[in-house]
């Protein structure tokens, strides 16, 4: 791995992905910045992968975001009625494509990984994420986005 | 002569992403027919004929591994070349992948240039362009 932690490996994988699959350019989010858990109106969605090691990731974003993303990947404008019907599927394809390509960053080209099917979080699991000290906040078109990472000890 | 894609992805978003790159390659493509799981596909491909198939892995009710081993099965399918697009990097799955019979893996997030590229390659037809 030619970076020194799995969260400077997920930074520059989430950061690239953006920017290539929805021209979306990133910054590190400061702690201040951060949203408040009980006024963030987050979508949140999660994949998870089999292998040695298994584990998942978290994306949660405001709708903004997620309809950006929409209009950007698809070319419509975000004003655009069903953009915003678009937007699920958007942060379930860019984080299928976050796990994709940093699962092979963090453990090389060799193992063989299962990809589950994207899905739409629950609510309920935001402030659990919120709080997760490891996790991964970025600054999107100004628009709060996070990711959690869990995997198991490779064997 | 012009190509009829068959682009397989459970994500809507993904067949349209990959409609507007076709249309950005200045490929001659006549028709790009849509399929949103492996089952889904075998129903086009009984309709339209398709020069090039292009389909994710994972997707619900069959997935496109399952598609492959499908194709390769029918004797009208098993010579159209598959392309598989993922996010999937694995060596060992691309190498398995190509011991079935597909012709090319195309990573995602993809360009215009990689998808233009891998037409070509997979259809032997660079002298055509």
């Amino acid at each position: 791995m030619k970076f020194e932690t799995i969260e400077d490996a997920a930074k520059s994988v989430i950061g690239r992905i953006l920017e290539e699959a929805a021209f979306i350019f990133t910054d590190e989010l400061s702690p201040e910045d951060r949203p408040h858990v009980d006024s963030w109106k987050a979508d949140g969605v999660r994949l998870d992968f089999k292998g040695n090691p298994s584990g998942h990731l978290h994306m949660w974003a405001s709708d903004g975001f997620a309809v950006y993303a929409a209009s950007n990947m698809l070319g419509i404008d975000p004003d655009a009625e069903h953009a915003k019907e678009k937007g699920m599927d958007a942060l379930k394809e860019i984080l299928n494509m976050v796990v994709g390509n940093l699962i092979t960053e963090l453990y090389g080209e060799s193992p063989v990984f299962d990809l589950g099917l994207p899905t739409q979080l629950s609510i309920d699991h935001l402030k659990a994420d919120m709080s997760d000290a490891s996790g991964i906040w970025l600054s999107a078109e100004e628009n709060p986005v996070l990711f959690t990472f869990y995997s198991s000890t490779p064997v | 002569m012009a190509y009829t894609i068959l682009v397989v992805d459970d994500s809507e978003t993904i067949r349209a992403v990959l409609q507007r790159t076709l249309a950005m390659t200045r490929l001659p493509i006549e028709s790009v027919i849509e399929a949103i799981n492996g089952r889904d596909a075998l129903e086009k491909l009984a309709d339209s004929w398709v020069d090039i198939v292009f389909t994710d892995i994972n997707m619900p009710e069959m997935d496109g591994i399952s598609l492959v081993d499908a194709m390769i099965k029918n004797p009208e399918y098993k010579d159209i070349p598959v392309v598989v697009v993922s996010t999937e990097g694995s060596a060992t799955r691309i190498e398995e992948l190509r011991k079935k019979g597909v012709k090319g893996y195309l990573r995602k997030p993809f360009t215009p240039e990689s998808i233009r590229d891998i037409i070509l390659q997979t259809l032997g037809a660079w002298d055509e362009v």
